[in-house]
């Protein structure tokens, strides 16, 4: 587990990145709401307007860090089976059925949240229920190796490089209607 | 404070005269309008691009190629092949005679990748960014584009014959190709493992029984090519001088195609045929010839310590039988040298079958990573040295013997080859070992060991669960049902045709 219970030592830039991610997309649900709250760390010498463009400046420069983080463990430990291109064409592919989940295709991550990546990526095969078996899944559970941040890191990175977006409550709601 | 030294720009008042930082800024303004001039339109065509290329290596080159294009990005230490350091200016694939690729050649290995490595087909992205790509990927050794690129002569094509691939034998053998890719071609020359690469990384030499692994790629002009100028940067010297006379280049590419398939043609299901006969032992018995092999792809087991990123047996052919009283599996695998293993750095190389100890009843099975602690699996194992046995695995390193084992086999290694054939009884007892029935959809997995490369316990190479399904075993009955039906058929004619005559004379 990841020490996401200290909150002391939590800088401005870590705290407004989370923000910042919290409220852009919502559904960062394994991150407890104590880290979601706003707690108005900003000096009180600018004002709100100004306040709001540092903030967002740090937010997204830290977005930065985490996509980027996100792309080395991804590149060390998810490219042998999803590939480089994140097409689910890596080289151990060939050999695995069903095939490694293909991101760039519309069907796959765009049609879930963040928080079933994270489910996935942390159980992987063995986490799956068995009402649905025959599962053939050959994915690690990822909560062996990666901590909680780095498997974040990676649900951010594959969002950021192929451009799709989480599935949103909203989205699907107003769908319905 | 006077006015003008704040209207550095246009904005200033129009009434007001042009002050000095005006005139500076103007004179500045048209030096850099004139500059931007000369270089997007006199600039050589390249550094434009590469400046663009920049931008898309640094988002997909990167992670392996490094920010300095030294190979040295975040994912390397994990790779083998190691990627390419395009500091030495040194390119393996060369349609060229001296060092110098064409842009081209850069082109065509970002868009086709080159199989067997990391390096993937990058044609996914726009054709432009990928030349522009290249372009940027010269500016990291601009020395080795100085000299401009020669173009290869190949001598006249040789179509294949039984002649042309006589010939390219002997060639083969007179220019010392089996030193590395060994007698058949499999990679198991005698200086297999002292081989090292420019930047003293050890090489494999190619298997050249499986052509699609091929860096280059698998078509006989590319294989001529790298016959002819060799692949730079590995111990492939070119042998375009080397050769007797300039078409033993074809003969030798022509031998070379003549070693192994086009592709490896995996199975998605593993037959297992019925015979009437006594099953062999000998792997190398003719038997086994007329049997169609099964081939399963095989992959680096990455779950658990320690893991295998780079396994060293990527297909098994399985070729498997059974008769009234017992099942057989043929299997033949690569493995470049044949190895009992020092217990440190080296280990007995192994193969096994996996498959539950009972046949599921539903579509429920053991967990395929060599079960888990509630489920098991049971193997059928060879390894070096010890010969075939059956176990009982809770997980890949809890292995048991199960107590009166009765399989039996034999395995046979040449020319960088193992065949093995290992035997059972159809039916078994006990809660542990499972029986094989016709007709019935049987799970089945596979797991190697190279021990010569280090592979033991959790690294392998291994696949996830297949079928395996036992052909119905042929009766005689298709002799005799069609011909019966046709008698009958006759017959029943026969007698309509008479009752009819019959009616007519009345």
């Amino acid at each position: 587990m990841a020490n996401y219970g200290s909150s002391d030592h939590r800088s401005l830039q870590e705290k407004t990145a989370r923000e910042l991610i919290w409220t852009s997309n919502r559904t960062f649900q394994g991150w407890t709401c104590s880290q979601c709250e706003w707690n108005s760390p900003l000096p009180t010498l600018l004002s709100e307007a100004d306040a709001r463009t540092a903030y967002d400046r740090l937010a997204a420069a830290k977005f930065r860090e985490h996509v980027a983080k996100g792309g080395e463990i991804y590149i060390r430990n998810c490219v042998y089976c999803h590939g480089d291109n994140l097409d689910g064409k890596g080289h151990f592919a060939p050999g695995f059925n069903p095939p490694p989940a293909n991101f760039q295709d519309p069907g796959t991550i765009a049609m879930l949240q963040e928080a079933f990546l994270f489910w996935r990526i942390a159980k992987g095969g063995p986490g799956l229920p068995k009402e649905s078996t025959p599962w053939n899944s050959v994915m690690p559970p990822w909560e062996d190796r990666l901590t909680e941040e780095q498997i974040w890191q990676v649900i951010m990175y594959l969002y950021d490089a192929t451009g799709q977006q989480p599935r949103r409550w909203e989205a699907s709601e107003h769908a319905s209607h | 404070m006077p006015r003008t030294n704040r209207s550095g720009g246009p904005c200033g008042s129009p009434r007001t005269p042009p002050s000095r930082v005006d005139r500076t800024f103007g004179s500045i303004a048209s030096a850099l309008f004139a500059f931007l001039v000369i270089v997007f339109t006199a600039a050589p065509a390249w550094a434009q691009d590469a400046n663009a290329g920049k931008v898309v290596y640094e988002r997909k080159c990167v992670a392996c190629h490094g920010e300095k294009g030294d190979g040295k990005g975040a994912a390397a230490e994990l790779l083998l092949p190691k990627p390419r350091d395009f500091t030495k200016g040194l390119f393996k694939i060369r349609s060229t005679a001296n060092k110098t690729p064409t842009d081209q050649d850069l082109f065509r290995i970002v868009s086709d990748g080159m199989p067997g490595t990391s390096m993937p087909p990058w044609e996914v992205l726009p054709e432009r960014d990928r030349r522009n790509v290249v372009a940027y990927i010269k500016t990291f050794a601009p020395e080795a584009f100085k000299e401009p690129p020669k173009k290869l002569e190949l001598p006249k094509e040789v179509g294949s014959s039984e002649a042309s691939i006589k010939r390219g034998k002997e060639m083969f053998e007179a220019i010392e190709c089996h030193k590395c890719h060994g007698t058949e071609g499999r990679a198991d020359g005698p200086s297999h493992p002292e081989l090292k690469d420019e930047w003293g990384n050890p090489v494999a030499p190619a298997n050249l029984t499986k052509r699609w692994n091929f860096r280059g790629g698998r078509s006989r002009t590319e294989i001529a090519t790298r016959i002819a100028n060799g692949v730079l940067g590995t111990p492939m010297p070119a042998f375009l001088e080397a050769v007797e006379k300039p078409e033993d280049i074809w003969h030798l590419t022509n031998y070379i195609v003549s070693l192994g398939p086009d592709s490896p043609q995996p199975a998605t299901l593993v037959t297992v045929s019925s015979v009437k006969d006594a099953i062999p032992d000998d792997p190398a018995a003719d038997f086994w010839k007329k049997i169609t092999p099964n081939n399963i792809l095989l992959e680096g087991q990455v779950i658990v310590d320690p893991r295998n990123f780079n396994p060293a047996i990527d297909l098994v052919s399985v070729r498997a039988v059974y008769n009234d009283k017992e099942i057989a599996f043929h299997l033949t695998w690569d493995d470049p040298s044949e190895t009992k293993g020092d217990g440190k750095t080296t280990f007995p190389d192994a193969i096994s079958l996996q498959f539950a100890p009972q046949q599921p009843t539903g579509t429920e099975r053991p967990y395929f990573l060599m079960g888990d602690a509630t489920d098991g699996v049971y193997l059928l194992r060879w390894e070096q040295g010890k010969g075939v046995s059956e176990l009982s695995a809770h997980g890949p390193t809890k292995l048991a013997a199960i107590p009166g084992g009765e399989a039996s086999g034999k395995a046979v290694f040449k020319n960088g080859q193992y065949a093995l054939v290992m035997k059972r009884s159809l039916a078994a007892t006990g809660t542990e070992r499972p029986s094989f029935r016709p007709r019935v959809f049987t799970p089945v997995a596979f797991q190697a060991w190279e021990g010569g490369a280090g592979e033991s316990g959790p690294k392998m190479s291994l696949t996830s669960w297949y079928y395996l399904r036992l052909e119905e075993p042929q009766s005689n009955r298709r002799f005799f049902i069609p011909p019966a039906v046709a008698l009958l058929t006759f017959a029943v004619l026969g007698l309509i045709v008479r009752a009819a005559r019959s009616r007519a004379v009345q």
